[in-house]
C-alpha cells in the first residue's frame, strides 16, 4: 500500500515536471508582448526594457524554465506584469472561491445523477427513465450561459431570493457565502450532473442483472439492503472514477460559470491572464490546474482500489 | 405418506424474446415431501434452473412469464408480492446457485455475504450474527472459518466458493434446500462431503432437498425420487430404482444406457451422458406440435408422436410414482 503510494507520486512527479515544460513552452511561444501589454501606450523605451529585464525575460528560455521552476518549489510563482502582485497570493485568495464553487457543484450533480440514475436504471423504458434521458440530454445541450442568465432573470429578478452574483466568504458570513453559492452551483452541477446520470443508469442496470444481486434476494434480504449492499455498492466503483473526472473539471474553473455570476474563481483569473498576457499568472494557473488533475486522480485510484477488492495495489492501477 | 413441504402444480415459465415466447418449463408438477430428496436431470437448457428460481420470484420480472401453481407449507408461491415472498426466501426455501463464481458479490468479504443471510429473517446482534456466519463456515467443511471469513470471493478456491454458497443457503434454516449443480465444480472427495453434509443437516431437520444436476452417479447414490426433463417437460419420473431398474421413456433409456461407472475417475462434466446424445433439443420459441424428443427418438417415431404431446401417464406394474410420457413404454418393463 506505502509502496503503492510512493511509486504513484513519483510518477505524478514525472508528469509534473513534463507539463511544467509544456505549460511554460507554450506560454512563451504564444505571440503577443506581455510587457507592451502591460504598458499600453504609456511609457519610455527605457521603462520597457527595465520591465524586462526584472522580468528576466532576456534570459535565455532554458534559463528562464529554470528559474521560474526553481522559484515555484520554494512556492514563489513569480510576480504578476500586470498587477505586480506575488502569484501565489493571486492564486490563494482565489482558492476558497473555486473550492466552494466545485464542491457545491459536485454535491448538486451527485443529487441530481444518484437518484435519477438509479430510478431510471430501475425502471427501463418507464415514464421516469425518459424523463432521465430527455432531462441529462437537455443538461448537456443547454449553455450555462443561458441557464445561469435564465437563473438570474427568475430568482434574482423576478423573485429577487438570491443575489445575482458575486461571492462572499464562508468566514464573513456563510449564510451569505451560501446564498451567492446556489445559483452558480446549481448552473455549474447541471452538465455534470447529466453526465453521471447517463453513467449511473448504465452502471446500476449492469449491477442489477447481475447474480449475486439474484443470491442476496434469494437470502430474503429487504430490497432496500439488496439496493444499497449489492446494487449501488457496486454501481459506486466506476462511479468513482467519472466523478473525480467531473470534480477536476470544476476545480479547474467553470469559466463561463464564474463569469456570469461574477464569481472571483481561478477560471475567471486564467482568462483574464491570457487576455494580458500574464506569463507568470498563467503559468502558475496552469500549473496549479496540473496539481488539481493529477492530486485528483490519485485519490481516485486509492479509493478504486478502496472500494474493489480485486484490484489490488501491488500490480499498480490495473486500468 | 406425509404432507409434501413443497407441491409444484403444473408450472409453466414463458421468456419473452424478439423471436417471440420460449416456452422453457411446460407443466412440470412435482412434490417434495420433508427429508425427502428429489433429484432433477435433463440436459444443459431443459429448463431445471429456471424452473426453481421462478418458485422464489428470482426470474427477471417483465421478461418472465410464469403461471401455475407451487404450495409451500400452505402458501401459494406463484403469483406472490416481493415483499410476501421474501420470508420465504432464505428460511423457507434455501438455494445453492449454479455458478459460484459470480453469485458471491466481489466487493463484500464472505463473512458479511453470510450474515446478510442469518440476519435476513429477525434482528441478531452482529457479533453473534458473526460468530453464526463462522459456525455455517465451519459446518461446510472451510478450516479456519474465523479468518477466511474476512475473505473476499476472488481470494478463494472454486470449491471455497462453492461451499461459501451453501452456507449462505444453509443459514436460514430452510426447510427445502434446493441445490442446483452444488457439487459440480468441487472434485470428488469434497463432493462425497457436500453430499454428506446436506444428507446429515436433512436427517437432522428433515429439509427436503431438491438436487439439480447432470451426474447420474450422484442421483443414484442420493435421490429417493427423480424426475427427468426434457425440453421443459417431464418425461419421466419416479423412485430412483424405478428409474434405474426399468426406465420407460427413450430419453430415460438412453441416458441409462451411456451412464457411466459410478466409479468413473473423469470429471462429471466430462462424462455428462446427457449432452452426448446425439441430435439437439427443439427450439423453445417453436416448439413441436408433438413429443419434444421425437426427432431424436431411435425407438419408434410414428405419426402419433409427431402430433400429441404424449401425457405423463403410471406405467402398468410400477408404482404410481412412477409415470413416464410415451405413448411406447415398452412391454413387460
Ligand atoms: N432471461 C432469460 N431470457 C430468455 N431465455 C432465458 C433466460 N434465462 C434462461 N433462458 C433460457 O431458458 C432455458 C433453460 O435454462 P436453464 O438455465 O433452466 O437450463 P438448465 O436446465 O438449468 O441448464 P444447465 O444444465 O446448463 O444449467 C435456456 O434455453 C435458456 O436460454
Ligand atoms: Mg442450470
Amino acid at each position: 500500500m506505502t509502496g503503492y503510494v510512493i511509486r504513484r507520486l513519483v510518477q505524478s512527479v514525472i508528469v509534473l515536471i513534463g507539463v511544467s515544460i509544456l505549460v511554460f513552452a507554450i506560454v512563451h511561444l504564444v505571440p503577443g508582448d506581455p510587457i507592451r501589454l502591460a504598458l499600453g501606450t504609456r511609457g519610455t523605451e527605457e521603462t520597457y526594457q527595465a520591465m524586462r529585464e526584472r522580468a528576466g525575460l532576456d534570459e535565455p528560455l532554458v534559463v528562464q524554465y529554470f528559474q521560474w521552476i526553481g522559484s515555484a518549489l520554494t512556492g514563489d510563482l513569480g510576480v504578476s506584469f500586470r498587477t505586480g502582485q506575488p502569484v501565489a497570493n493571486m492564486i490563494s485568495e482565489r482558492v476558497p472561491a473555486t473550492l466552494s464553487l466545485a464542491a457545491a457543484a459536485i454535491v448538486v450533480a451527485l443529487l441530481i445523477a444518484v437518484p435519477l440514475g438509479t430510478l431510471s436504471a430501475l425502471k427501463p423504458r418507464s415514464p421516469v427513465d425518459w424523463f432521465a434521458t430527455v432531462s441529462s440530454q437537455a443538461g448537456l445541450s443547454i449553455p450555462d450561459f443561458w441557464m445561469g442568465i435564465m437563473f438570474i432573470l427568475l430568482f434574482a429578478g423576478t423573485l429577487g431570493w438570491l443575489p445575482s452574483g458575486g461571492y462572499v466568504g464562508f468566514t464573513e458570513d456563510p449564510v451569505q457565502w451560501a446564498r451567492h453559492l446556489i445559483m452558480p452551483a446549481v448552473t455549474a452541477g447541471v452538465a455534470s450532473g447529466s453526465i453521471m446520470t447517463r453513467f449511473v443508469r448504465s452502471s446500476v442496470l449492469e449491477a442489477l442483472g447481475q447474480d449475486y444481486v439474484r443470491t442476496a434476494r434469494a437470502k430474503g434480504m429487504r430490497a432496500r439492503d439488496v439496493m444499497t449492499w449489492h446494487v449501488l455498492r457496486n454501481a459506486l466503483v466506476p462511479l468513482v472514477t467519472v466523478g473525480g473526472v467531473q470534480l477536476a473539471y470544476l476545480l479547474s474553473g467553470v469559466v463561463i460559470v464564474e463569469i456570469v455570476f461574477a464569481w472571483p474563481g481561478l477560471g475567471q483569473m486564467a482568462l483574464q491572464a491570457v487576455e494580458a498576457r500574464d506569463y507568470s499568472l498563467l503559468q502558475g494557473t496552469v500549473l496549479l490546474f496540473a496539481v488539481i488533475f493529477l492530486v485528483v486522480n490519485l485519490v481516485v485510484d486509492l479509493l478504486y482500489a478502496k472500494l474493489d477488492p480485486r484490484i489490488s495495489y501491488e500490480q499498480g492501477a490495473a486500468r | 405418506m406425509t404432507e409434501p413441504v413443497l407441491s409444484v402444480r403444473d408450472l409453466n415459465v414463458g421468456f419473452r424474446t424478439s423471436r417471440g415466447l420460449a416456452h422453457v418449463v411446460n407443466g412440470i408438477s412435482y412434490d417434495v415431501q420433508p427429508g425427502e430428496t428429489l433429484a432433477i436431470v435433463g440436459e444443459s437448457g431443459s429448463g431445471k434452473s429456471v424452473g426453481t428460481l421462478a418458485l422464489l420470484g428470482l426470474l427477471p420480472p417483465g421478461v418472465a412469464k410464469v403461471s401455475g401453481s407451487a404450495v409451500f407449507a400452505g402458501e401459494e408461491l406463484i403469483g406472490r408480492s416481493e415483499e410476501k415472498l421474501r420470508p420465504i426466501r432464505g428460511a423457507g426455501i434455501g438455494m445453492v446457485f449454479q455458478d459460484p463464481m459470480t453469485s458471491l458479490n466481489p466487493v463484500l468479504t464472505v463473512g458479511r455475504q453470510i450474515v446478510e443471510a442469518v440476519r435476513a429473517h429477525g434482528p441478531m446482534p452482529k457479533a453473534a450474527a458473526r460468530a453464526r456466519a463462522e459456525e455455517l463456515l465451519a459446518e461446510v467443511g472451510i478450516p479456519d472459518p474465523r479468518s477466511r471469513a474476512d475473505a473476499f470471493p476472488h481470494q478463494l478456491s472454486g470449491g471455497m466458493r462453492q461451499r461459501v454458497m451453501i452456507a449462505i443457503a444453509l443459514a436460514g434454516d430452510p426447510k427445502v434446500l434446493i441445490a442446483d449443480e452444488a457439487t459440480t465444480a468441487l472434485d470428488v472427495t469434497v463432493q462425497a462431503q457436500i453430499i454428506e453434509l446436506i444428507g446429515r443437516l436433512q436427517s437432522e431437520h428433515s429439509t427436503g432437498v431438491i438436487w439439480i444436476t447432470h451426474d447420474l452417479g450422484v442421483v443414484a447414490g442420493i435421490a429417493d425420487h427423480v424426475l427427468v426433463m426434457y425440453a421443459g417437460r417431464c418425461v419421466e419420473e419416479g423412485s430412483v430404482d424405478e428409474l434405474f431398474d426399468r426406465p420407460v421413456h427413450p430419453y430415460t433409456r438412453g441416458l441409462l444406457g451411456s451412464m457411466p461407472l459410478v466409479d468413473d475417475p473423469r470429471p462429471a462434466r466430462e462424462r455428462d451422458p446427457l449432452s452426448t446424445m446425439p441430435g439437439l433439443p427443439p427450439d423453445p420459441v417453436r416448439l413441436p406440435p408433438g413429443c419434444s424428443f421425437y426427432p431424436r427418438c431411435t425407438i419408434r417415431a410414428d405419426e402419433r408422436c409427431r402430433t400429441e404431446v404424449p401425457p405423463l401417464v403410471p406405467i402398468a406394474g410400477s408404482s404410481d410414482r412412477h409415470r413416464a410420457a410415451t405413448f411406447y413404454a415398452p412391454e413387460g418393463v
